[in-house]
This record gives C-alpha cells, structure tokens and sequence, in this order.
C-alpha cells in the first residue's frame, strides 16, 4: 500500500491535498467535511484588508444615501474589522476543535500595518500555520520594481518578528525577477512558498460594452505555469513548496509531486467536481504509484524537477516556434 | 374803443411752447421716475427667503399672509412658504423689510397699477415681479430692526478652566437673557429642527417679557431633561435660527439654561412645572436603561397614568449624560435635579439592576405588557493594533465613566487620545483637568471631524494639541506591559470619486513615535444586544447595528419599542429624548387602544 503521507511547513500531513482558501473553508460545516473527505490540511479563506475597505465604504455609502451623517460612521471599519476578524478568531477555534488536520490562517493583505498585529492573533487562536496571500498589482505609474518589491519583504519580516508558527507565502508570477524573488523570500524564514495565486480578473461584455469579472475557476490546462515554476525552484529555494492553481485531478497532482512540490492546493475542482474529487485523486495517485513501484512520495518527488530532469532546457523554452522547431526534428 | 392788442396777441404766446419738453408725464407713453428712496411695490428674492413669516407677523395692517407656491418645499430651515401682500392693505411703511432676518424682501419704485379686478392687488414679490430686482429702493441693510449680534456667554478663560472641573458656561444674568431673548423674531423656523419640536418661539417670549417660570413650564411641555439640554444640546435648532442668516443666531440653548436653573431643586421645579398626573390606568411599561430617552418615555407616560419602571444596570440615572458627559459641562447638581424630579411624579427607577444578569428579559415580558430599550452604545470599538490591551491603554468611555463617578485614573503626564468625535474631546479635556499634556491624533482633515466645532475650540483653548491626518500604528511598550509609547504615520487625503469625504492613506515611511504615558481610544461604541432572548433578536430587525423602528418606535415586535443611540440618526441627547417622545405616543396607543394607525403594527 502506499504511503501518500508528506511533510508541509513541518506539519504532518497524511496526504498532500490541502483544500485551498475559498470559500469551502470559511465555515465550519464545510471544513468538517473536508476533512471527512479526506483534505489533508485546510487553508481558511482568506481575510481581506481590501474586502473589509470596500464593506465599510458600501456601508456608508447606504446609510448616507438613508439620511444618516457620514461623521456617524467616522470609524465603521474599525468596527466591521473587529466583527470579521474575531469570526475568523472563532472559526480557527472551532475548526481545530472539530477537526484533527492542521488548520491554516490566511490573511490577504496590501499593507505592513495593523495585519502584522493580526497574525499574531491567528497564532493565538491555534491555527497551525499562516499563509500570507501577498499581491501588488504592479500598475502605478511611479512605483519602481524595487519599492514594489521591498513592500513584500516588508511585509513577512513584520510577520515573522510577530508569530512563532509557520509561516509560508502565497505569491504571483508577476515579478520582473521571478527566480531570484522566490529564492530571496524562502530565505526569509518563511517555511513554505505557495506557487501561485488565482486572481479576480476584469473581461468585457462586448454587447453591454462594460466591464465585467472573467471566470472564476481555474482550468486543468492553468496548471503549466505553476508546473514549470515549481519544477524550476524546487531544488533552489530552502522551504517548502506548494502548487496551486490548475491542479484538478489526480494526474496534476502526480505532476506537482514529480516537479518537486511538497503538497498541492486544490479549490475549483472542488467547486467543479465536489469534495469527493479528493480521494479520487488520492485513489489516482495510490494507483498510479503502486504502478510505478514507489512506495513514497519522497521517492519521487522532483524526479521531474529542473535539475534533475532529462530535458531541463524544455523550462526555459518559451518561444513557440523553438517548440514546434523541436516537434519536426 | 382802443383795440387791445394784448388781448388779441396773449392766446399765441402758448406758440413759444411749441418744441419744449412737457411738464405732464404722458402715462401710459411715459412713467414718472420715483424717488430714490420712495417706498413702491414689494420685491422678494424667493431663493433667498426662507419663509420664516417675520413680515406677516410684524406687519400693522394684516396686509401679508405666508403662502405655498410652486417651486418651493418645506425643507429642514425653510418653511417652504413665501409671502404675499395685499396692496389695497398695504400702507408701504417698510416694517417688514426692516425685520427680515434673512434680507430678501425690499421696496421698490414700483407704484402703477392699474385693474378693476380687485384680485390683482394680491401679489406675491418676486414671483409676480421679477422684474423688481432692478428697480429696489428700500432694502434692508445694516440699519435693520434687527439685532444681529448674540450676547456672548460669559465662559470661565482656558488656563482656568484646567484647573477644575468647575462647570465652564457660567450662564446669563437676567438682563442678559432679556437682550438676547429679544433678539428673537418668534418666526418658529428653528422648531421644525428640532428633534423634539420644542415650542422654542414661545418659552424665549416668555423670557423676553419677564415670565421665566412660565418658560419652563412651555420647555417640560415635551422635554423633562431641558436643563440638560440647556447646557449640552447639539441645538440643530441654531443651525437654521432665521437671524443666523445675517448674523448670529438667538442663542436658544443658553436661553434654555437661563430657565431652567431658574428652578434650583427638584422641589422648586414641580412647583413651577405643576404638571397633570393624570389617574393610574393600569398599563405596565418596562424601560431598560436610564439615558435620556428611557427617562423620556418614563416621565410622560407616568403622568398618563401607566405603571413605569427603569431598569438601570448602574447605580446613577442619565446613561451617557451621567457618564459620558464631562461635568464641567454638565454637572452631576444638575442631573440629580431632574431624576429626583421626574421620581417625584412617579417615575419608579430601579439602580444596579442590569437585564440580563440581575433580571432576565423574559421576566420583563412578563411583567410589562410593553418595553421600550434606550441602552445606548457603551461597547467601544478596539483600535485593533499592537499593543492596545496593554497598561495605560484605556478606552475613552470607560475612561469618562470612572471619573464621572470620581474614581482615580492614573493617565500620567502626556496623553494621546485617538479619535474625531465629542468622545474623544471630552476624553482630551478631562485629561488636561487631571493635568496631562493631551494631543489628539485623527485620521482625517479638522474639518472632518465628528465633534461640535465649538468643542473642538474649547479643548484648543485648553491647551489640547490636534494632529490631524495621522494614523496609529502600534502602542508601544516596556517590558511590563505598560504604554511607553504610540506610533503613528501620516496619511494624505485621497479624494472619494463618489463625492463622500476624502479618504485618509497612510503616507509609506512617514511614521512617527510619541513617548506617551496614556493612550486613550475614541473611535466609536457599539450596542451590547446579548440581553435579548434569540427569538427576540430573530424577530426585529437590526441594520448597522441599529434597531430598526417606526415613527412610533416601535420595533417588529409590537410590545417592543427602542430609541437613543441604538435606533435613531443622529446618537445625541435631544435624539433619545425625541425618540422616547415618539415612543410615549406609540405605547399610549398601543395600551390604550387610542387612534390606531396604518393598521399594522401598533395593534
């Protein structure tokens, strides 16, 4: 039988699928059941500096356009702050007190301010371990590659001089350096790297000719960019790595494991298939390794990785027409 | 017979006045220009009058009555009236010109009119006329019948106000109440402002003509806490006051206070108040919490009969105004005044008795066949930042609480309050009468902050440095735990694209630190609901954290009313007690089955 068990940010997992930060984790009904389905670990959904601006800029707005002065709500976000960070207090609680898997904060923040105040809370609270899912869009005019960078750096210093559970970064491909960002940041102290995010992006209604959100859920075929990336840096970074986005079954998953990642995380499949998707992949990977004769994870992981693969060139290639050049030889 | 030649040659003389200019004025070809000061036809600029109805009151022939025309709207500081005069009465003497408190109406040299339809005389200046504006001879100006000027209110000076916590206003003498009542137009404007509709016009005649007592009877007419509001009520009222438009406004709410301390115990005022209390009816009403609109609902309902009872969580009456309140505005003489008198008609409170833990909700349903909950917001928000659960980190209203019920707080000597609001200042001002150095840090601009500008003075006076647009990052400590220092970074205001108040963003790198022995927080409270049953709280409807109510107060549940903080717009005194007038009506009609409405609800 194999044995599918891994290690995460030194946590004990007994598979290496981790339900990711969605809303399938911000309640306690839905995290009991993943964990009856067999999630290995659950990241909680995120906590949004931005969500909770924009709720309290949406509450002010309402109560004004009802007649109530705008000075009434001087501090309301301060307030709808509180309320949604001591919920998020109260569900780290209840999901280590109803369930036996590591539980996992996660905050999503833009800023070096009052968040880093708030991991320690999370650490408080139980939770096993913290992602910060960190992003800039880098989109002003004036901010150069460095200041937007530094602001990251900033960032998981803070957090880490705050907490003593790990901690492990949730990050984009969009750095102009992206190799040597995600060396410098496992150098951190951060014990894990979560490669990469999936991001809220704008599409058009070109009949109602205005702005609209794309599609929310990834795709099987999203797993590329993760799939080179992790394969390139699993042998570079000194933490753990995660891949996300794209993982659907049990095949991603297997190829995740085979570019060196220590565990994946997994959501639109969750959302496409339901949650018994995770022992089907598991069931997927057991085979797939009793096939291949390999007992554990460790025995293959990274087989595929930059270094270690038969074709390391193959991750750096990037030109279709180098590709289709290789295809006719 | 000679031949007189004169004779015959005189009548041709009126040839020489061929060619020149008449003396008659060729009407209706030509007009005759009026004097430069004649006193014509009425113009009125309409967007400029505010309907107030001084020209109809003041006029000798009755010749101007207020009326509704198109285009205007009864709006919070304009009647939505506008006046018209009857020419046939009107005798030109420029009274009401020379009273308009706003400026608007004006003679012109206007004076032709010609009609056998005697309707015509009606005219409405400005709508009839437009053309009038060019033609203005008499207007109102400086030397208006009006005085513009408010008697200033003598105030203890800032450096001695430090010193104690001596009540700051020292009031009006009697002559100086009579001025400054006289000031008034009597138009009414100012009442509709007022959250209460207090009959403002009539108690200041009443000071103006002598009759103080008569003033507090008019004033406990729908407002049994007016020697509170006397000394700290927002007085919505002065912000439209009709001679505020030219000048400044009557100074109602210290002409309030000149009344009532008139009566100076509780004994004293019953006597001149002498209200109707009318026979025990056999209604039952629970009130939660003894703030200003609980006492309200007390106090009429006890002189309508019914069997009231308050349930106060402490051991003093008034809620914020006891504990919130510094009393150097509002000392604790004068709340004790008014509870002691409201009890002495029955009003029946019960001190130290919180719903909840010392008596169940439900035991109060069962007891009263209605309730009416005025608990206030007394949960303050956190800050949310390092270091705030540390020594020397105090919430401001539990700050402002302990030394309203004089108990030491040990602040130390350099105090940063953070917040905007009439909490924050009160917290800043306390601390400078326990002698600390006070900066008050703010998000955004001075001008954005919450707290009555005349407040914001005072604490400036007093030495309270404001630091607008700053942002507190984390409170800095020492190795016990105590506060040793704030941190804090500067914001630049960026501008909402939605037209609200431009948003404060942290400046990156621009932080400071500020070596403090206190940090005070005042950045807003929030109801405590945990008293109410889960199904109670299932079956109203709470929005903003606010209950939602009716015109009567009344919430989803028919028996259960609420005002003050927890359900009104504006979270002030005059608003609770305005609220618990309200819900006086509601319960009344409830009870006794008087005059329902809307079918709905109330029955």
């Amino acid at each position: 039988m194999a044995d599918v068990s891994t290690k995460y940010l030194g946590l004990e997992l007994k598979n290496p699928i981790i339900a990711s930060s969605s809303t399938l984790t911000d309640n306690i009904e839905s995290i009991v059941e993943l964990e009856k389905h067999n999630a290995a670990a659950i990241v909680l959904r995120s906590i949004f500096e931005e969500e909770i601006t924009l709720e309290s800029d949406h509450v002010t707005e309402q109560a004004v356009r009802e007649g109530f002065p705008e000075e009434l709500f001087d501090y309301y976000d301060k307030k709808i702050k509180q309320k949604n960070t001591d919920e998020y207090l109260r569900l780290i609680s209840d999901a280590k007190a109803k369930t036996s898997i590591p539980i996992i904060g996660s905050i999503n923040c833009f800023s070096t301010h009052e968040w880093t105040y708030f991991a320690k809370k999370i650490e408080d609270a139980g939770a096993d371990a913290l992602e910060l899912n960190l992003f800039l869009l880098p989109s002003k005019p004036n901010s150069t590659c460095e200041e937007n960078e530094k602001l990251y750096f900033d960032i998981v210093n803070k957090v880490l001089n705050e907490i003593s559970i790990p901690l492990t970064l949730k990050i984009s491909h969009y750095f102009s350096n992206l190799a040597v960002t995600i060396e410098k940041l496992s150098q951190t102290g951060a014990k894990g790297l979560v490669l990469f995010n999936k991001f809220f992006s704008p599409d058009f209604d070109i009949e109602e000719e205005k702005v609209v959100p794309t599609y929310i859920f990834s795709n099987p075929q999203d797993i590329a960019i993760s799939l080179r990336w992790i394969a390139i840096m699993s042998e570079r970074v000194q933490c753990d790595l995660a891949a996300s986005t794209g993982v659907h079954d049990g095949e991603g998953l297997i190829k995740q494991i085979l570019a060196g990642a220590n565990a994946v995380q997994i959501a639109s499949t969750l959302y496409k298939n339901g949650m018994e998707q995770i022992n089907l992949m598991l069931d997927e990977l057991k085979n797939w390794m009793e096939r291949k004769n390999y007992a554990t994870l460790d025995d293959f992981r990274g087989k595929l990785s930059y270094s270690k693969s038969n074709d390391p060139a193959m991750f750096e290639r990037v030109q279709f027409m180098k590709y289709f050049g290789s295809v006719n030889d | 017979m000679a031949i007189n030649l004169k004779g015959i040659v005189s009548p041709y003389n009126a040839l020489k006045q061929i060619g020149r200019k008449p003396h008659t004025v060729q009407y209706p070809f030509q007009k005759k220009e009026a004097a430069q000061r004649y006193r014509g036809f009425h113009y009125n600029d309409l967007e400029e009058c505010i309907g107030c109805g001084t020209c109809a009151t003041i006029c000798q022939n009755e010749a101007i009555d207020m009326i509704f025309i198109d285009g205007f709207e009864t709006t919070s500081g304009d009647s939505g009236l506008r006046p018209r005069v009857d020419n046939g009465r009107c005798c030109w003497c420029a009274l009401c010109v020379d009273s308009c408190p706003t400026g608007s109406l004006s003679l012109t040299k206007d004076y032709l009119h010609v009609s056998d339809d005697p309707d015509t005389f009606l005219l409405v200046p400005g709508l009839d006329n437009p053309e009038g504006k060019e033609n203005l001879s008499w207007i109102s100006n400086g030397n208006s019948l009006l005085d513009y000027q408010r008697i200033p209110m003598p105030e203890l000076e800032g450096k001695e106000r430090v010193k104690s916590f001596a009540e700051v206003v020292l009031g009006y003498s009697e002559d100086q109440a009579r001025a400054e009542a006289a000031r008034c137009v009597g138009c009414g404007i100012c009442t509709d402002n007022c959250p209460v509709h207090m009959h403002i016009p009539e108690y200041i005649n009443a000071i103006a003509r002598g009759d103080d007592e008569m003033a507090v009877k008019i004033i406990y007419d729908n407002n049994p806490l007016g020697e509170t509001c006397g000394k700290v009520c927002t007085r919505r009222c002065e912000e439209i006051c009709a001679v505020s438009k030219r000048g400044e406004p009557i100074a109602i709410r210290w002409l309030k206070r000149y009344a009532t301390e008139k009566a100076k115990n509780k004994d004293i005022l019953k006597e001149i108040v002498n209200p109707t209390i009318l026979p025990p009816n056999g209604h039952s009403v629970g009130i939660i919490g003894a703030g200003p609109g609980g006492l309200t609902v007390g106090y009429y309902l006890a002189l309508r009969g019914f069997d009231v009872t308050i349930y106060e969580a402490k051991d003093h009456a008034g809620g914020m105004i006891m504990y919130g309140i510094p009393k150097y505005r509002l000392p604790i003489d004068s709340i004790d005044k008014q509870i002691e008198y409201m009890k002495s008609i029955g009003v029946k409170i019960l001190f130290n008795t919180k719903v909840g833990k010392d008596i169940s909700f439900n035991e109060l349903k069962q007891k009263h066949e209605a309730i009416y909950i005025g608990i206030g917001f007394e949960v303050p928000y956190k800050l949310g930042i390092k270091g705030e659960d540390a020594e020397g980190s105090i919430q401001a209203i539990n700050f402002l609480r302990a030394i309203n019920s004089e108990k030491h707080v040990e602040i130390g000597d350099k105090v940063v309050v953070v917040g905007g609001g009439n909490v924050a200042i009160d917290a800043a001002r306390v601390s400078r009468r326990l002698g600390a150095e006070v900066t008050i840090l703010y998000r955004r601009r001075v001008e954005d902050m919450p707290a009555d500008w005349e407040e914001i003075e005072g604490a400036e006076e007093e030495g309270v440095i404001i630091h607008p647009q700053a942002i507190p990052l984390e409170i800095i400590t020492d190795e016990n735990n105590k506060v040793k220092a704030i941190k804090y970074a500067n914001a630049e205001m960026i501008p909402d694209p939605k037209g609200g108040r431009p948003r404060p963003k942290i400046i990156e790198g621009d932080e400071h630190i500020i070596e403090v022995t206190s940090v005070i927080a005042a950045i807003g409270q929030e109801a405590d609901y945990s008293f109410l049953p889960q199904e109670v709280l299932e079956s109203i409807e709470i929005k903003r954290g606010r209950i939602v109510v009716n015109e009567y107060q009344q919430t989803k549940l028919p028996w259960l009313f609420a005002g003050g903080d927890i359900a009104n717009r504006r979270a002030d005194a005059i608003s609770a007690i305005a609220d618990g007038y309200r819900a006086v009506k509601g319960i009344e009609m409830l009870l006794l089955n008087k005059e329902i409405k809307n079918g709905g609800r109330l029955n």
